[in-house]
């Protein structure tokens, strides 16, 4: 399944992407980036990922991660990963990762997390 | 013993079907599939590095995967054309310094997933990585 994403704004300056599919290299990745990227620039930098639909992440796309964290801290924003899956939960631990990406288990608890300034 | 062995040009389009060929063998060699899915993932996090740092992408290189399950171990050998690393020379991307970075967490995540992971220098020439990973009924 191809890597697709749509975003909306779900409660007042907080916007969501919603991710779906395959999540690798050359896989769309650079205009998801550049998606994340607009938005900062508008200052809609309260953003969370759903990570429900994806299905498979390689190190290219953790990569993509990172940096849209980066981007997004860099501007005063804050990223959330919402719903992230058994399997990515441990591709992201094995890198390292699990506690430098703001993970939360639903999208409420992510909106909650954005609300309180996290 | 089962065995199978794959060239591939140094495309990313042509890592799909070697990854979905190493899933399909791996649950050959009686892996479930949740293993399957992880041995896929290092492998092509190894195939990429191959194409990627190895052959640099250039299609006249060719990346050599060969696989072999003797109902014991299940071995992924991949070779490059390329000038070789050294594992104590690819920074640790757990660091607190390299959270940040990128790049970087292929080989981490292979690692991660396999029992076994070394480098070789290839012959004549290139890179040989071998991974490899006990198979469940082996007292995992």
């Amino acid at each position: 399944m191809p890597f697709e994403f749509v975003q909306s704004e779900l409660d007042p300056g907080i916007f969501i992407l919603s991710l779906s599919g395959t999540m690798t290299m050359g896989n769309q990745l650079s205009h998801f980036e550049r998606t994340v990227e607009e938005l900062v620039k508008k200052q809609q930098n309260k953003i969370i990922f759903d990570m429900s639909q994806i299905t498979y992440l390689d190190s290219s796309s953790i990569g993509i991660l990172v940096g849209c964290n980066s981007i997004i801290g860099g501007s005063g924003g804050s990223l959330r990963l919402a719903c992230v899956t058994d399997r990515v939960g441990k591709i992201l631990k094995m890198t390292g990762l699990d506690g430098f990406l703001p993970c939360d288990p639903s999208r409420e608890a992510a909106v909650q997390a954005l609300t309180a300034g996290h | 013993m089962q065995a199978l062995t794959n060239i591939i040009d140094s495309r990313v389009e042509c890592v799909d079907d070697a990854e979905a060929a190493i899933r399909q063998f791996a649950g050959e060699a009686g892996f479930e599939e949740s293993d399957q899915y992880f041995i896929g993932l290092a492998a092509r996090e190894i195939i990429i590095n191959a194409m990627k740092h190895g052959n640099r992408f250039d299609r006249n290189k060719k990346v050599g995967i060969s696989l072999k399950s003797d109902g014991v171990t299940f071995a992924i050998e991949v070779n490059d054309e390329g000038d070789g690393f050294k594992l104590g020379d690819v920074p640790n991307p757990k660091l607190a310094e390299n959270l940040e970075r990128r790049s970087g967490r292929g080989l981490t995540m292979a690692l991660a997933i396999m029992d076994e992971f070394a480098v070789q220098k290839g012959h004549p020439t290139g890179t040989r990585v071998l991974l490899a990973k006990r198979l469940p009924a082996s007292g995992k």
